[in-house]
C-alpha cells in the first residue's frame, strides 16, 4: 500500500496562488473556456 | 435485509440515463450547439455502441474514465495494477470509439499519488480530477500533464444528489458561478466545466433546470465553447514552462 501523504503534499503538485500568475489568454479574446462533460 | 442482488433499484436508476435521460441531455446541448467531452468508461463503451455513435456524430470528444463505474483507482492498488487499469481503459475506449482518448477523468475522483505520473507515461495530455483552481495548469509530470479543473461544486450529482441541494439552487449555482468567473476573466481568462450525469439530470423533472442554466450562459459573448482536449492543447502552447 502506498504511503499516505499529508494533504496536498504531492510530488506533481505546485502551489501557484492566482494573483501571482501572468494573465492567461484564450483564443479570439474569449473570457471563458466552457466545457461540458457528459458522464457515460 | 441482507445484500440485494441483483440490486435492481440502483442498476435500473443508472440505466435510465443510458436508455432515456441521455437523449434529453443531448437535445438540450444540441439546442445550443454545444459540443461535449464524454467521460467514457470502458464497459459503457463496449455495452452501448448506439450511444457511442450518437456522441461521435456530434463531434464529441472521448476522455477515458476508468474500467467501470464500480472500479476506481486507489492507493491500495499496486503500481502494475494501476498502469494496467489505465491501459485497459484507454485501449477499450479507443477500440470502441475509433478515437484514442487524450484525456482522463477518474471514476469518482479516484487517484493514487502516482496516477498523474502514470497518465503522463501512458501518453495522455490532460487529467480533469482536481478541484483546486479555476484555470488549468501544468502538473510536474514527465511530460507535463495539463490539469483541467474539476469544479465539482456545480456538478449535478455532487450538488443535488449527494448534497441534496434543490434543483432551482442547482440552476442558480451554475449561473452565479458562471457570472462571477466571467467578470473576473476580464483580467485573466478562466475555465468553466459543467459536469452532467444523464442518469440524474436527464429525468423529466430535472432537465428544465439544465436547460435554464444553458439559456443563461448562451446569452454571454466571449465564451469559447469547446472540448477539454482543445483547452489542453491551448494550455500546451500558452503554459509550457510554467510547471516549475
Amino acid at each position: 500500500m502506498t504511503e499516505r501523504r499529508r494533504g496536498i503534499d504531492h510530488e506533481h503538485y505546485w502551489h501557484s496562488p492566482k494573483p501571482s500568475r501572468d494573465a492567461w489568454r484564450l483564443p479570439n479574446g474569449a473570457r471563458v473556456a466552457f466545457c461540458v462533460f457528459v458522464y457515460f | 435485509m441482507g445484500d440485494l442482488y441483483p440490486n435492481t433499484r440502483a442498476h435500473t436508476l443508472f440505466e435510465y440515463g443510458n436508455r432515456v435521460g441521455i437523449f434529453r441531455v443531448l437535445q438540450a446541448l444540441d439546442r445550443h450547439n454545444l459540443v461535449a467531452t464524454v467521460a467514457a468508461n470502458a464497459d459503457a463503451c463496449e455495452r452501448y455502441p448506439f450511444l457511442v455513435d450518437e456522441f461521435a456524430r456530434r463531434g464529441y470528444e472521448f476522455a477515458a474514465h476508468g474500467k467501470s463505474a464500480a472500479n476506481m483507482i486507489t492507493s491500495r492498488m499496486n503500481e502494475q495494477d494501476q498502469r494496467a487499469h489505465i491501459a485497459r481503459s484507454v485501449e477499450t475506449v479507443a477500440r470502441a470509439t475509433g478515437q484514442r482518448p487524450r484525456g482522463w477523468v477518474s471514476q469518482d475522483y479516484g487517484e493514487s499519488t502516482r496516477t498523474p505520473a502514470h497518465l503522463a507515461e501512458a501518453g495522455l495530455t490532460y487529467v480533469a480530477d482536481w478541484g483546486n483552481d479555476d484555470q488549468p495548469y501544468l502538473l510536474r509530470t514527465t511530460p507535463p500533464l495539463v490539469c483541467i479543473p474539476n469544479q465539482a461544486d456545480w456538478d449535478d450529482v455532487q450538488l443535488s444528489w449527494h448534497r441534496q441541494i434543490a434543483l432551482p439552487a442547482y440552476r442558480d449555482t451554475v449561473c452565479e458561478a458562471f457570472d462571477v468567473l466571467y467578470e473576473e476573466a476580464e483580467r485573466s481568462s478562466v475555465f468553466f466545466g459543467l459536469h452532467l450525469h444523464p442518469w440524474f439530470i436527464g429525468w423529466p423533472h430535472r432537465i428544465g433546470y439544465l436547460e435554464a442554466a444553458l439559456e443563461k450562459i448562451a446569452l454571454k459573448s466571449s465564451v469559447w465553447q469547446t472540448t477539454a482536449c482543445n483547452v489542453a492543447d491551448h494550455c500546451g502552447k500558452t503554459l509550457l514552462g510554467e510547471a516549475r
